[in-house]
């Protein structure tokens, strides 16, 4: 350092960087940072207006509506038949799962209850739903830290449940095939043998992703202790499904509540974590998609023969009244209040989605948190835009 | 009132929720029924809030959702009335007992608030409803009782124009924030279904039986559907 010239320019660098902290400091009073609509860790578009002092977040704002549809508005001027085409379209990712509370509170209102070998390949259904939902989260978990390969493999292993949904409902993302008092049709041959192949597969892709993503360092260091989420907020912002669960609350509709679906004839564990981070959050969905495919080898076995389709008139008219039903969605608590007036289509459908309750967190979530971690954060709540905007 | 605190049933699951809301409201509580794990409680419209506030106390802590309900039958509008019951099928089941879920712990006005709150603990849900005037659509916001009613009184507000009162950040959720009127409202018409009537309203059952009748069926709903097309093929 002791070449003139060396000191100019060292003196030159230290003037330069000055400035640049002056500058730092004017901007870091007030950044305002749009996050989305379309950040790929939204699944969908959904706006976050985040101010920033430095990487420090002093609030956010989620700005949803980017893809309203008016479910709601829209369910009054339908038969319940068609319903089922338009509410498959709120969680596009496990759409069977989003058709069968709303056909359960149906069926409530009309004293219907489907035969057991439909609620059998209901309940199947709703799992693989679930599985082929969830194994995309899996994947784009680690999109979101910076580790590409996952998600390649999700989407590969996906394929083997989305065919067999395929296979057995003609409609690979949108089933459409839950009708009231039963089902379109029955299972095609082999079925269920393919089927089980292919939870072995599924299995086999939970034991590589535990390695690959759940067990390396820096997906611990990103997710260990982020976003952290104690149970009575979580309750009190009505959060559910693996976001409630990863928070300490031992909660599961699948368990909790009698419906006319086929969980109480299996053996099975709820898993519950206690630490309420984005590690617990992630930790618990693999978990869960290894107990669907548990669940779906018991179902294959016990599956009863007989009737797919209960006796129900061929115009349906549901009697007045109101009902509500709720089912362990793989995003969370979903459900629907119908409100009947004795016509061909619901008087008023109130559809109650996890997401939107999921994300209504946001705000206080993300208030104190550094940048690199909301995205974290934003991936391990898992929502899908479809089921906020409805 | 009385009538229809005769009316009501309730389990005895509930018994020690029902006794609790009428302890602390008194007067507040109008009516109560019960159904399965549920229970359903319409309250007065100035204990809302406190109705909140008890239910809390007592471990309903899980906040499911918050909404309204427009009652109206909208005359007034052209569109199909898919809901609307038969008036021929009221009359020949009139030996049945009316069926009594009607309106379950429903009111007199036009428009109801109503939500969900659920007790993890007991695994017991409920249902508190109000009524709202017409003429004077406020409400007490849940907002600082349970966080998560924030969304879901913006979402109400903006769908039914029913004011929260003490809610700080009432302004839209999904529409834009220049859009006017109140979609959910009955009085609200859906545009699509007033330049088009609803072409899955053609029932297509008996189409395979007699090839003649099933084609020209299928012309009328391509010309209603797509009248370029229609003419292209023949």
């Amino acid at each position: 350092m002791s070449n003139p010239s060396n000191w100019n320019q060292a003196s030159y660098i230290s003037a330069q960087a000055a400035d640049a902290r002056i500058n730092i400091e004017i901007e870091s009073e007030g950044t305002v940072l749009n996050l989305g609509p379309q950040h790929p860790a939204t699944h969908g578009t959904l706006r976050i207006v985040v101010k920033l002092e430095g990487e420090k977040v002093v609030s956010a704002d989620p700005v949803c509506g980017y893809m309203h549809r008016g479910y709601e508005k829209l369910t009054e001027v339908r038969t319940y038949a068609q319903v089922t085409t338009l509410i498959n379209r709120i969680d596009w990712l496990g759409s069977f799962a989003n058709e069968v509370p709303f056909i359960l509170a149906a069926e409530k209102l009309m004293e219907v209850e489907a035969p057991p070998r439909a609620q059998w390949i209901r309940t199947i259904l709703f799992e693989m739903a679930r599985i082929a939902n969830l194994s995309v989260f899996l994947g784009e978990m680690g999109v979101q830290l910076g580790a590409i390969t996952p998600v390649f493999y999700a989407f590969r292993d996906r394929e083997f449940v989305l065919n067999l949904i395929e296979s057995a409902t003609g409609g690979r993302f949108h089933p459409n095939f839950d009708r009231i008092g039963g089902l379109k049709e029955d299972l095609p041959k082999g079925w269920l043998q393919s089927t089980q192949q292919a939870m072995v597969k599924m299995r086999h892709f939970c034991d590589e992703l535990e390695q690959m993503l759940l067990e390396n360092e820096i997906f611990q260091a990103r997710c260990k202790g982020v976003g952290v989420i104690p149970a009575d907020v979580a309750l009190n912002y009505g959060l559910s499904g693996a976001n409630l669960r990863a928070s300490g609350v031992d909660w599961d509709i699948r368990r909790d509540q009698d419906c006319a679906l086929a969980w109480k004839h299996c053996d099975w564990k709820v898993h519950v974590l206690d630490e309420g981070d984005s590690f617990a959050r992630y930790k618990l969905r693999l978990q869960e998609v290894r107990e669907s495919t548990h669940i779906i080898d018991q179902l294959c076995q016990s599956i009863p023969s007989g009737s797919i389709m209960a006796k129900v008139p061929k115009i349906i008219r549901v009697p007045p009244g109101e009902a509500f039903v709720n089912t362990e969605n793989p995003l969370g608590e979903m459900g629907y209040y119908v409100i009947s007036k004795g016509g061909l289509g619901p008087f008023r459908t109130k559809i109650r989605t996890p997401s939107f309750n999921n994300i209504s967190i946001l705000p206080w979530l993300l208030k104190g948190v550094y940048l690199p971690d909301v995205i974290t954060i934003l991936a391990s709540l898992y929502f899908i835009l479809g089921d906020i905007d409805r | 009132m009385t009538e229809e605190n005769h009316l009501s049933t309730v389990s005895d699951l509930f018994s020690d929720t029902v006794a609790h809301f009428i302890e602390a409201l008194s007067e507040g509580v109008l009516q109560y029924e019960s159904k399965e794990k549920d229970l359903w409680i319409r309250v007065k419209n100035s204990s809302w809030a406190k109705a909140a506030q008890v239910a809390k106390s007592i471990n309903f802590n899980y906040f499911c959702f918050l909404s309204g309900i427009d009652w109206k039958d909208n005359d007034e509008l052209g569109s199909e009335k898919l809901w609307q019951a038969p008036s021929e099928s009221v009359e020949s089941k009139s030996s049945k007992p009316p069926p009594k879920l009607v309106k379950i712990a429903g009111g007199q006005s036009r428009f109801q608030v109503f939500a969900r709150l659920f007790s993890i603990e007991k695994k017991l849900g409920l249902f508190l409803k109000t009524d709202l005037d017409e003429k004077d659509l406020v409400i007490d916001s849940w907002s600082h009782i349970y966080k998560g009613a924030n969304w879901h009184e913006r979402e109400t507000w903006e769908m039914f124009g029913f004011v929260f009162k003490g809610h700080s950040d009432l302004r839209h959720i999904y529409l834009p924030s220049s859009f006017e009127g109140n979609p959910l409202r009955k009085d609200f018409s859906l545009l699509a279904r007033q330049v088009k009537p609803w072409p899955g309203l053609v029932d297509p059952e008996d189409m395979p039986e007699q090839p003649e009748q099933s084609n020209s069926k299928q012309s009328n709903i391509d010309e209603s559907s797509n009248n370029s097309d229609n003419s292209e093929q023949s």
